[in-house]
């Protein structure tokens, strides 16, 4: 049983669990962004996905990514700017609850408006590189010891890396970085220091709406852009934030990916409850610790 | 900025008062002398929508067509379109309505199975003849006198299918299911009829609805060495089973169900939906049967095309199937319930868009194996399959 | 009425002392009720047949609604996942009563019930007599059943959950001997719970009084067993481990065909209650008599909708007032100080979840043999619904009782005004309406969770207070006084 096509089986899972592992590691590194400047838990996360994916579908076929990418981008930040200018910042002084129940208010009006404009069908959407067809643009495959990826695939966890790399930099180094760090930690101290605590909310979330839309894009072209594909992914990337725990950029990542793998492997062996996996591995470190795998010896910006 | 907020606090009380009342009035509409009315509850928004759409399009293409030459022996054709969301407790609301209009002769959808059995006591009990276009066996088994279906059951398709699979000699199958309630009722009947005809199921696995690649099920299924692999869903999930199985380099044949029997699922799917085999109504390949079907199916797919501006799909047949019933059995006994039931039950080698309907007492959906023809799918086209 | 903890934010200056009076009157607490009482003697008499139907929903509800606004209203925990437990009354109801399990899940079906029975029985005889005793009562109810409750299948099954059960039992009770002890009177609770259900779940046909009371049971054991390890979380992992719990029984619905009729056709011909046969003849002359003439289906229905969602109210607004009220809302202003003031809040808000557990429950039970349906189907079961209970509970207020039926009124006509909306083919910028259930829904979360927290029926009258104490005070001044 433990043979060579045992092993080959789960590379391939393994390989493939790493392109979905990505994307829940994006919309991880989305929570942890707002959650570190604001304490919030922005429900809408996947739907930040889902409007990159959408507008890419609709323009790349057209225009191209050199079009697509950057509007995609633009969608991302507008959406994220009006969730915090009408929906956080209003409800900010609520309690916990309140914020919880906004944010997933927003994430249901975002899914029906996706739904009014764009319709329920799935769109297909080209890859960036690939073998031009009868039929479109189609992704190339490579093999690497047995197990077949796509280039989008590698596209994905490219871009992955990039945004990783990026939010590290932007965290250590750049004042505004510096500022969000400081308004999360405390927010009077914050403002006495001249923090503008309120233009600190209304950055994250654009930033967060970003990286969603790029991730967005990014994947479309493997997963389809169909307007319902927010919540699972917005669930599962907040069991992988969690996972790292919330506000640790590199353990959210690290989550992620591992989260992507196990939902594969976990697939292979039993497909029924593949949905279910992610909430009970969630369920589970949550009655157990519940700070996280990953244990934060320095709070991280 | 109390003052305001009472004041929007009361707009927000006045609207829902409003809108109680309104949506009474409006719901509780003056029964007109003239027009039959038909309701039609579809699945117009929502995971399904791209089979109810098509049905409602159809439904409109032709109460156009009926009124512009005359309605039904003079009077005009009215229908109250509902739209369930996929969703059957809509659909109960939706039933609800109708059947409080007292001018409605007939009831045509849900497009799906979950409404369309929440829907049906009610409508047996109301003594409401009620047409659903929705697959499942359940609805009309056990028959309820007052509930048909024209959409082909799931048994059908998965007895085509079988017919298939026996004459290409194919006997060991690997299953992937939508876990959908379309996907499911397919994966329930093949587990009954593929037992009776010697066809072993190897691997049976399952992906959800919103599941975004198949690669770890297409594995199980690849090391249990089935001959054929058959995957029973609608849209996106079948075009990502596709597509992943020709990525992973899985060479050996896929069948599908008639879940995929639209356009969709070649866009979705591109290369990998070469050589995928699947039945389905006989629309798809108009041109290239012949008998009675083939007139009413060329003029249906032209007259779509010209009025909606995209090809006709099957799940618009059903629609078209159910209307047509209806209004045949209204122009030949009028608007009684109980007359208009024993028409359709009476109905005999109807020429539809689904098949050739032959209703009995016992036979609620009047379809047998015919009905489906396997298409295969080449060159992005439709081509009946040898 | 309870007065609100959180600081109105309304900011009337009126003193607390005041206002306690006010609402302590007792008319302000009869009052509602017997509002209630006449609106449901009189209501067969003007609502058709759809107006029924809406009513019953309503009915179904506010049930729902009522168990919800406990939990989240006066205990402050949030639960998203609550439609999880609206399913497990209505599965369970609809399986006992109809589904004839298929042979070959029975064993394990059975088991998994009553040793989950049997877990239950034996925590709650533990805390109460004390474990020795809990257990020793325990066993001599089952050595009679020993020997013909022992089934092959089943020994395997037992074995690997006894042994889990005692782990799990070391790890919270901590101490060895409990946990062998406990998984000792779990295998035998759970054999005497499958040798009597075996027969039951062979041929369903229960009736539907054992469907409910049954679904009460075991969704309360489930509420018991998750929450207690829940309920320890805050804030944003509670509403999330709520989801997550929330998702998963509904996959299992969706999955677990062979038991729960899986997605393609749930369970169908669930079977009315006969309601009017249960009651006794005055009763039912009485009714009669009220409405005008012999009760249909529809209406006999109403009634015991109604007649629940009475009990409901009863109870809810019995616990508001007592002390396991004002540890709730202790617990709910700040977990911190209550338990610094002695209250055990994890056992009370483990209480309150479950008894809001069971409340979805009994409003599950009544949503599957719903008369003229009888058909559930998982995808009314999932996150979408847990969402709209909670609009809901927010809309109508999440610190009042009677709040929680407005929210349920107003939510059920809400989708009523949609669906009609949606049927005209009216046009905004040239698209047609279609859809709008999440948009409007999302909308109306956010709207009333920023202009009134409190839900419309407290911030309605919190703002009637205000602006009628705002009047008073002009009116003083300008006669010449000061405030």
């Amino acid at each position: 049983m433990f043979g060579w096509d045992w092993m080959s089986q789960n590379f391939q899972l393994v390989m493939s669990g790493i392109t979905s592992g990505c994307v829940y590691a994006i919309v991880a590194i989305g929570f942890s962004v707002i959650y570190n400047s604001t304490q919030v838990i922005n429900f809408a996360q996947g739907e930040f996905v889902m409007i990159g994916a959408m507008v890419a579908a609709v323009l790349l076929a057209k225009f191209g990514l050199l079009v697509a990418f950057p509007v995609a981008i633009l969608a991302g930040c507008l959406v994220g700017l009006l969730v915090a200018l009408f929906v956080l910042i209003p409800a900010k002084k609520g309690s916990v609850i309140t914020l919880i129940i906004v944010t997933i208010g927003a994430s249901i009006m975002f899914k029906g408006l996706a739904q009014l404009f764009w319709g329920e069908s799935a769109i297909p959407v080209p890859a960036f590189t690939g073998v031009k067809t009868a039929w479109g643009i189609e992704d190339r495959t490579f093999h690497i010891l047995g197990a077949v990826i796509g280039a989008q695939d590698v596209w994905v966890v490219a871009v992955t890396a990039l945004l990783v790399l990026g939010m590290y930099l932007f965290f250590k180094y750049a004042l505004v970085g510096k500022a969000m760090r400081a308004a999360a930690m405390n927010s009077t101290g914050a403002r006495l220091v001249g923090i503008n605590v309120r233009r600190m909310i209304v950055i994250s979330f654009v930033m967060a709406s970003a990286l969603g839309a790029v991730a967005g894009v990014t994947v479309a072209p493997v997963f389809y852009a169909k307007c319902n594909m927010g919540m699972a992914l917005g669930l599962n990337g907040f069991c992988a934030a969690v996972l790292g725990g919330l506000g640790n950029f590199g353990g959210g990542v690290v989550a992620g990916i591992l989260l992507g793998i196990v939902e594969k492997v976990f697939g292979g062996i039993w497909s029924d409850y593949r949905e279910a996996i992610s909430f009970i591995i969630l369920l589970l470190i949550l009655f157990v610790r519940p700070q996280g795998l990953i244990a934060r010896k320095s709070r991280k910006g | 900025m109390c003052r305001k907020r009472f004041l929007l606090v009361l707009l927000i009380v006045a609207g829902l008062v409003i809108g109680l009342g309104g949506g009474m009035c409006l719901a509780a509409k003056k029964a007109p002398l003239a027009p039959y009315v038909i309701g039609a509850i579809f699945s117009t928004t929502g995971d399904n929508a791209p089979l109810g759409v098509p049905e409602r399009e159809t439904v409109d293409m032709l109460v156009k067509q009926i009124n512009s030459a005359g309605g039904i022996k003079g009077h005009p054709v009215k229908v109250l379109f509902y739209d369930d969301a996929g969703k059957p407790e809509q659909a109960v609301q939706a039933c609800n309505d109708l059947l409080a209009d007292k001018s409605v002769v007939a009831i045509i959808g849900p497009t799906l199975t979950g409404p369309s059995l929440a829907i049906a006591g009610m409508c047996e009990e109301a003594k409401m003849p009620l047409i659903s276009c929705a697959a499942s066996v359940k609805i009309v088994q056990p028959v309820r006198s007052y509930v048909f279906k024209t959409a082909q059951t799931d048994s059908l398709a998965v007895g085509k299918l079988i017919e298939y699979c026996k004459a290409k000699k194919i006997t060991t199958i690997g299953f992937i299911n939508d876990s959908n309630a379309f996907g499911a009722s397919g994966r329930e009947q093949w587990t009954l009829l593929s037992a009776k005809a010697g066809i072993k199921t190897v691997a049976l696995e399952s992906f959800g609805t919103g599941d975004t690649d198949m690669t770890g099920q297409l594995m199980s299924i690849k090391a249990a060495k089935p001959q054929a692999v058959i995957c029973w869903g609608t849209n996106p999930g079948p075009a990502m089973v596709a597509r992943d199985m020709r990525k992973l380099g899985i060479t050996i044949p896929l069948f599908m169900s008639h879940g995929i029997a639209n356009k969709q699922f070649i866009d979705l799917a591109k290369s990998a939906s070469e050589g995928v085999v699947f039945p389905a109504g006989k629309l798809l390949v108009a041109k290239s049967i012949s008998g009675a079907q083939k007139k009413v199916l060329l003029k249906y797919a032209a007259d779509f095309q010209k009025s909606c501006g995209k090809p006709a799909n099957t799940f618009g047949g059903h629609a078209w199937d159910a209307f047509n019933l209806v209004v045949k059995a209204v122009s030949k006994v009028g608007p009684d319930h109980a007359k208009i039931r024993a028409a359709i039950e009476g109905t005999k080698g109807f020429a539809g868009i689904s098949g050739t309907f032959n209703f009995t007492a016992a036979d609620h959906n009047g379809l047998t194996k015919d009905a489906f023809a396997t298409i295969i799918i080449i060159n992005g086209k439709w081509t009946l399959a040898k | 009425m309870s007065v609100n903890v959180e600081a109105p934010s309304s900011g009337n200056v009126t003193p607390v002392a005041r206002r306690r009076i006010g609402y302590q009157n007792p008319v302000w607490h009869l009052l509602p009720f017997i509002l209630f009482v006449i609106g449901c003697m009189i209501a067969p008499r003007f609502a058709d047949e759809k107006g029924m139907t809406m009513l019953i929903y309503i009915g179904i509800n506010a049930i729902l609604a009522i168990g919800l606004n406990l939990l989240m209203g006066y205990a402050g925990q949030i639960s998203l996942g609550h439609a999880a437990f609206f399913g497990l009354g209505a599965y369970t109801s609809a399986i006992l009563t109809v589904r004839p399990i298929p042979a070959e899940v029975i064993p394990g079906f059975s088991v998994g019930l009553g040793v989950m029975v049997g877990t239950a029985l034996l925590i709650s005889l533990g805390r109460i007599a004390g474990w020795k005793l809990g257990a020793g009562v325990v066993l001599l109810i089952m050595l009679s059943w020993i020997v013909k409750a022992l089934h092959l299948h089943a020994v395997g099954f037992y074995g690997v959950y006894a042994v889990v059960m005692a782990v799990y039992a070391v790890l919270v009770k901590a101490s060895w001997w409990k946990g062998v002890v406990t998984g000792l009177m779990t295998v035998l609770t759970g054999c005497y719970c499958f040798s009597s259900l075996r027969n039951v779940l062979a041929a369903g046909g229960a009736s539907p009084w054992t469907g409910i009371v049954a679904g009460i049971v075991l969704t309360c054991v489930v509420a018991y067993l998750i929450g207690g390890q829940v309920l320890r979380l805050k804030g944003h992992y509670l509403a999330m481990a709520t989801l997550g719990f929330g998702v998963i029984v509904e996959v299992v619905f969706r999955q677990w065909t062979a038991v729960t009729g899986g997605s393609s056709d749930g369970i169908v011909g669930i079977p009315d209650i006969q309601v009017m046969d249960s009651l006794p003849g005055f009763v039912r002359r009485a009714l009669e008599f009220m409405v005008g003439h012999k009760l249909d289906g529809p209406q006999e229905y109403f009634y015991l909708v109604w007649g629940l969602v009475f009990v409901a109210l009863l109870i809810a607004v019995n616990i508001v007032r007592s002390r396991v009220g004002r540890a709730m809302r202790a617990v709910h202003g700040s977990e911190v100080a209550a338990e610094s003031l002695g209250v055990d809040t994890e056992r009370y808000k483990v209480q309150v979840f479950v008894l809001s557990a069971g409340l979805a429950s009994v409003a599950g039970s009544l949503y599957a043999h719903n008369a003229g349906i009888g058909y559930i189907n998982p995808s009314e079961f999932g996150l979408m619904t847990s969402i709209q209970m909670v609009v809901m509970v927010v809309v109508g207020g999440m610190a009042s009782v009677w709040g929680a039926l407005i929210g349920a009124a107003a939510i059920q006509a809400l989708k009523t005004w949609l669906i009609t909306i949606e049927r005209t083919d009216m046009r905004i910028f040239g698209m047609e309406l279609k859809g709008l259930d999440p948009i409007v829904f999302g909308a109306v979360l956010i709207v009333i969770m920023i202009v009134l927290p409190q839900g419309v029926v407290r911030g309605l009258a919190d703002l009637a207070g205000a602006s009628w104490r705002t009047i008073r005070k002009r009116k003083r001044i300008m006669a010449g006084r000061g405030s």
